[in-house]
């Protein structure tokens, strides 16, 4: 439902702005890209821009089914390739793929095409790139993440809180920097944050053994929240700590999609299709209007989603505020999206 | 003098007084009238606005869930229907449009609109309005609409929603007979008491042989008039209520169905009635948004409060009580509740409270003018002393008030008339026409008095006011910068001609008391300074800047009148000399002359025509306030001027405190312009306006002593009128100067920089100057010592 609902958005799109032709390239453009997990809704919206744009380009498509082993062979064959354009997904696959800014290695990084990256949640932290604002380097791309300052004040207008409950893999970077966030967003706002890390096992790597007893400290230590930043690990076992929140009572605010579909209350997060038709208007600028990629700054949407997962809400006894079925996007797991 | 016992000539001067009071009367109830209506009009069609406003976040909300439901405006087919079955349900509306990013229709719920071009008016303010709703009074009628964006800020399609304006002329034909028939009463029988007081103090004036003051005439035109415009007040606040209430309620049916429907889409997500959270804050959000609502409840089959903001009334649940909108929750035919929206008949009375100030400010003028007239009726009156002198105050505060009028609104239109497609002109171009207007007056204003003499001060004064009449009409009517430039030229020489041949009238007339015939000749400018501008920006607002210029036509043609009953004189050969620019170059070559002309003369009046003539009208639209509160900073500058040029005048007795005054003056000045700066509103603009009159006012009388003492040695040579000439000649550059550096540093800078370097350039100024003619005190005082 919502995959056709951001497919009308790109094609509507396009009725919107059918005069703003570009000097059209005479020959068709070969655009290679790489995936992380296969296709998602990221690249339809992509592709869908593409087309309601007429952009004569045909994409090829490459995956690395969550291996990075298979990295190097991909770089190699798109370099026989020679496309005009590359498109990576995810931090993972565009690190490896582009390097680090400050660590390019021309032998395993592509550097003589130019690139666009999509739902990467820190570029700069990843050190995609220097500054959101200048690439420096032949990429551009498009960030998934809300601000955090949005994030708080969505939470505060479905129920006001003074204590914000967290969990974290201390491993994790981005992580890591979403917790000094919120952190420093609590001194400025006058809220308490709770955090609890997974604890590391011998090889540094978080253990969810204890996943709910973690919940549960939360819950008896007076948080009101459970807040879910973007952290990878805990996105692999999110339903089963989404299910333990809900079960005590606890309302869980989700930091990225994947972990709204996993059970949170809600969340702001952007759309993928969004994240898709943004890059590829990022690609189109590119391809078409011939703009260099280092002049083009790394944006994140300008409107995001406020899922509510209707099923949870009804069980936790804490319905929206009435304001907020305007704008809120519905989820029913009994009965669909409204 | 012998007391006036002549019956017939006595009748006379009674007739005039009577017509004088009729004439006030008819003033103050055409003022009235035309704001009370003009308000009315205003709170009717913001409420209606407000209504479609409302209508336009419904079909918004309405497309998004099309969408998610399957439909979308990428088919088009169904997107008309959409939009006809909204048109429908809101007999307000005409036709919805839906344009894209280009102004190009590209559905519309009338087929035949689908590929038009919206006017570019209505596409600015869609492309600037974001999320919000927006409304703007296009070419084509009234339009309200919304935006539809995508997630990175890309427009799918502008709805623009177009209204009638049927209910608003409806609700406004009814008001005008009802506001028609209490002004005739209230003012009718104002004008016949005014009629009456002032006819027995006029016989009792005469039987004293006219000795008696003239105030009492004064008081009994206006006071009948103060308790007409309170009474009408009261009665037009009855109007207002008959009008605007039931409108209110119809927007508060409007606003309720947009929260039924949240509270329908709430009970659908399987929350029931009375487990809804935030109910009570969406109200509240939506009375701090509709302040006429005095409470918003939602109650329960059975009538029992379930939520509310607001005093809500034990009788909440009877619909049938007036000024309530109840609007029915159901669900499948069963009801279970209701929205109740009370409008508070409160509302209506802010409404009026609004006015009091531009009611004042018609007091006011009423004021000036009842004692203007008086004094021009009793001046006047055959026998009277200085009759001949008195007759050209008339001619002259009438003349000068119909320029005065256009003052606040002259930025505003060369703005819209310069610029094209609704978009306002640079700030450098809207100076323009002032700043040439002042070259005009300056550069021919010598030319003009010799003139003037040659052909007779009484045939030049109305050849001044027949220009004068001919350029408002043309501005009136200008189409675009070019004439509107033309047009205010031959305003520009009217002026120069009337100002130069009123003041060689007043010489002439006055002989040996220069002094008084002065006094009448400022203080005819000083009335029409305070009565123009304020009367000008109500007017602007309420009947257009054209009409304001039309009326002013009207004025020099009124002019006219007293003009041609002034004595005729043959004219005679010119006695004074041109001012060359030999003597200009001469005076100048007097190093203190100079560095009291440069920095300070020409900075004063820079700041005065830049800041308070051109600055002044721009920054108070910028800030979202009409015309009328822009007439009312100039107007409170003209009344500073009144009060306290006097005041100051009496203060400068030596060098020193001369001096003292004209840089202290600028300083005073510099600081309020700096204080605009500081302060980005209201109140700084009225420290600003405040502070610009104090300086002025302090500096003026001064600056002119100064000049003579710092010239003895050219006085002596040349004489004291071509001296005087030559500083007023340069003087006037400033003014020509004033609207050019302001509209340069408004283009450049902004409002901001251009107040903070107009200010800080003074305070340079009046330091430069207050440094260097300090070191020219001793030599002076040793001078006159030695004398």
């Amino acid at each position: 439902m919502t995959t056709r609902r951001r497919l009308i958005l790109a094609a509507t799109a396009a009725m919107a702005w059918p005069a703003l032709a570009a000097t059209r390239p005479q020959r068709r453009l070969t655009i290679c890209a790489v995936t992380y997990r296969g296709r998602t809704r990221v690249e339809d919206g992509f592709e869908a821009y593409l087309a309601a744009r007429r952009v004569p380009a045909d994409i090829r498509w490459h995956d690395i089914a969550r291996d990075k082993a298979r990295l190097p062979a991909i770089v190699e064959a798109i370099r026989s390739e020679r496309p005009d354009l590359v498109y990576t997904w995810g931090t993972t696959v565009s690190l490896g793929v582009l390097g680090p800014y400050d660590g390019i290695d021309p032998a395993r990084h592509l550097t003589d095409v130019p690139a666009v990256f999509t739902l990467v949640a820190d570029p700069v932290g990843a050190r995609l790139v220097p500054s959101m604002a200048s690439p420096a380097r032949a990429l551009t791309g498009v960030t998934h993440m809300a601000p955090l300052d949005a994030q708080i004040r969505a939470m505060s207008s479905y129920r006001s809180f003074e204590r914000l409950g967290l969990i974290y893999s201390p491993s994790e970077q981005n992580s890591r920097l979403v917790v000094a966030g919120i952190e420093a967003l609590g001194r400025r706002s006058r809220f308490e944050v709770l955090m609890r890390p997974f604890p590391l096992d011998g090889a540094g790597r978080p253990d969810g053994a204890g996943a709910e007893h973690l919940v549960d400290a939360l819950q008896q230590g007076g948080a009101e929240w459970l807040y879910l930043p973007p952290d990878s690990f805990l996105t692999t076992i999110a339903p089963r700590i989404l299910a333990r929140a809900t079960e005590v009572g606890l309302p869980t605010f989700a930091s990225t999609e994947a972990l709204v579909r996993a059970g949170a209350l809600t969340g702001v997060v952007s759309g993928y299709e969004s994240v898709g038709q943004f890059t590829a208007f990022k690609a189109e600028q590119i391809l078409i209007h011939g703009r260099s990629p280092a002049s083009i700054p790394v944006e994140t949407l300008t409107r995001f989603s406020l899922p509510v997962n209707l099923a949870v809400a009804r069980r936790l006894g804490l319905p929206p505020p009435l304001a907020m079925f305007d704008y809120a996007e519905l989820i029913d797991t009994d009965g669909g999206t409204r | 003098m012998p007391p006036n016992t002549d019956p017939a000539q006595a009748g006379a001067g009674v007739r005039r007084l009577l017509a004088v009071a009729l004439v006030v009367c008819l003033f103050g109830a055409l003022m009235a009238t035309v704001l009370t209506r003009a308000k009315l009009e205003q709170g009717l069609s913001q409420i209606i606005q407000a209504r479609v406003v409302s209508a336009a976040r419904e079909l918004a909300r309405s497309v998004e869930r099309a969408q998610g439901l399957g439909l979308s405006l990428a088919e088009l087919d169904t997107l008309p229907a959409l939009l006809e079955r909204h048109r429908r349900s809101e007999p307000l509306l005409d036709r919805i449009d839906v344009f894209d990013e280009e102004g190009r229709i590209v559905a519309s719920s009338r087929a035949d609109r689908v590929g038009a071009q919206v006017p570019g008016e209505l596409r600015r303010v869609a492309q600037v309005s974001d999320e919000l709703p927006w409304a703007v009074a296009s070419d084509d009628g009234p339009v309200a609409g919304v935006s539809l964006r995508t997630g990175y800020g890309l427009v799918i399609g502008h709805f623009g929603l177009h209204y009638a304006e049927r209910e608003l002329a409806a609700a406004m034909a009814v008001a005008d007979r009802r506001l028609a028939g209490a002004a005739v009463v209230c003012f009718g029988l104002a004008a016949l008491s005014s009629m009456i007081a002032v006819g027995w103090l006029a016989r009792r004036r005469a039987a004293h042989g006219g000795r008696s003051p003239r105030w009492p005439l004064t008081a009994a035109c206006l006071l009948p008039l103060v308790l007409a415009m309170a009474v009408f007040g009261l009665e037009s606040q009855r109007a207002f209520s008959e009008q605007l209430v039931p409108q209110a309620a119809r927007k508060a049916a409007a606003l309720g169905s947009g929260l039924a429907g949240l509270i329908e889409r709430a009970r659908g997500a399987g929350f029931s009635y009375r487990s809804l959270y935030g109910v009570d804050q969406a109200m509240r959000e939506l009375r701090e948004h509709n302040p006429e609502l005095a409470f918003v409840a939602a109650i329960d089959a059975e009538g029992a409060v379930v939520f509310a903001d607001g005093p809500v009334p034990p009788d909440v649940a009877r619909d049938d009580i007036s000024g309530r909108a109840v609007v029915p929750l159901a669900d499948q035919g069963q009801r279970y509740g209701s929205l109740v929206f009370g409008i508070d008949p409160a509302f209506v009375r802010a409404l009026l409270a609004d006015m009091r100030l531009d009611v004042a400010v018609v007091l006011l003028v009423a004021l000036v003018l009842a004692s203007e007239l008086v004094r021009h009726a009793n001046g006047t009156a055959p026998g009277a002393p200085d009759g001949a002198l008195m007759r050209i105050r008339a001619p002259v505060f009438t003349f000068i008030l119909a320029e005065e009028l256009t003052r606040p609104c002259l930025p505003a239109y060369v703005g819209r008339l310069a610029g094209s497609d609704g978009e306002a002109a640079a700030p450098l171009v809207v100076g323009l026409p002032i700043a040439l207007f002042m070259l005009i007056v300056a550069v021919g204003q010598p030319a003009f008095g010799r003139w003037s003499e040659r052909i007779g001060r009484r045939r030049a004064l109305i050849i001044g006011a027949s220009i004068g009449a001919v350029g408002f009409a043309g501005s009136a009517l200008a189409h675009g910068l070019i004439d509107l430039v033309a047009w205010r030229s031959l305003c520009a020489a009217g002026y120069g001609i009337v100002f130069a041949a009123g003041q060689g009238y007043v010489l002439e007339q006055a002989g040996s008391g220069r002094t008084r015939g002065f006094a009448v000749f400022v203080g005819a400018i000083m009335a029409a300074t305070v009565c123009g501008p304020s009367i000008g920006g109500i007017l602007a607002d309420q009947l257009g800047q054209r009409a304001t210029f039309a009326l002013a036509a009207a004025l020099c043609l009124l002019a006219l009148a007293p003009m041609l009953a002034l004595p005729a004189q043959p004219g005679h050969p010119p006695q004074s000399a041109a001012i060359g620019a030999g003597s200009l170059i001469r005076l100048l070559a007097n190093r203190r002359f100079a560095v009291l002309t440069l920095f300070a003369a020409i900075p004063a009046k820079v700041l005065l025509i830049g800041v308070l003539f051109y600055l002044v009208p721009l920054y108070v639209a910028e800030l979202g306030h009409g015309q009328a509160a822009a007439g009312r900073l100039i107007m409170l500058y003209g009344l500073l001027m009144v009060v306290l040029v006097p005041l100051a005048a009496r203060r400068g007795e030596t060098f020193a405190r001369r001096l003292a005054l004209v840089t202290g003056g600028l300083g005073v000045t510099g600081a309020g312009v700096l204080a605009a700066a500081a302060m980005p509103d209201q109140a700084g603009l009225l420290v600003l306006v405040g502070l610009l009159g104090l300086g002025q006012a302090l500096a003026i009388s001064a600056q002119s002593a100064l000049v003579g003492e710092l010239c003895r040695d050219e006085v002596a040579h040349h004489g004291v009128d071509a001296v005087y000439g030559a500083y007023r000649m340069l003087e006037r550059l400033g003014n020509v100067a004033g609207p050019l550096v302001a509209g340069a540093l408004l283009s450049t800078v902004g409002f901001g920089g251009a107040f903070s370097v107009l200010g800080a350039t003074a305070m340079v100024c009046a330091l430069v100057s207050g440094l260097v003619l300090a070191r020219a005190r001793v030599p002076l005082a040793v001078a006159r010592s030695a004398a």
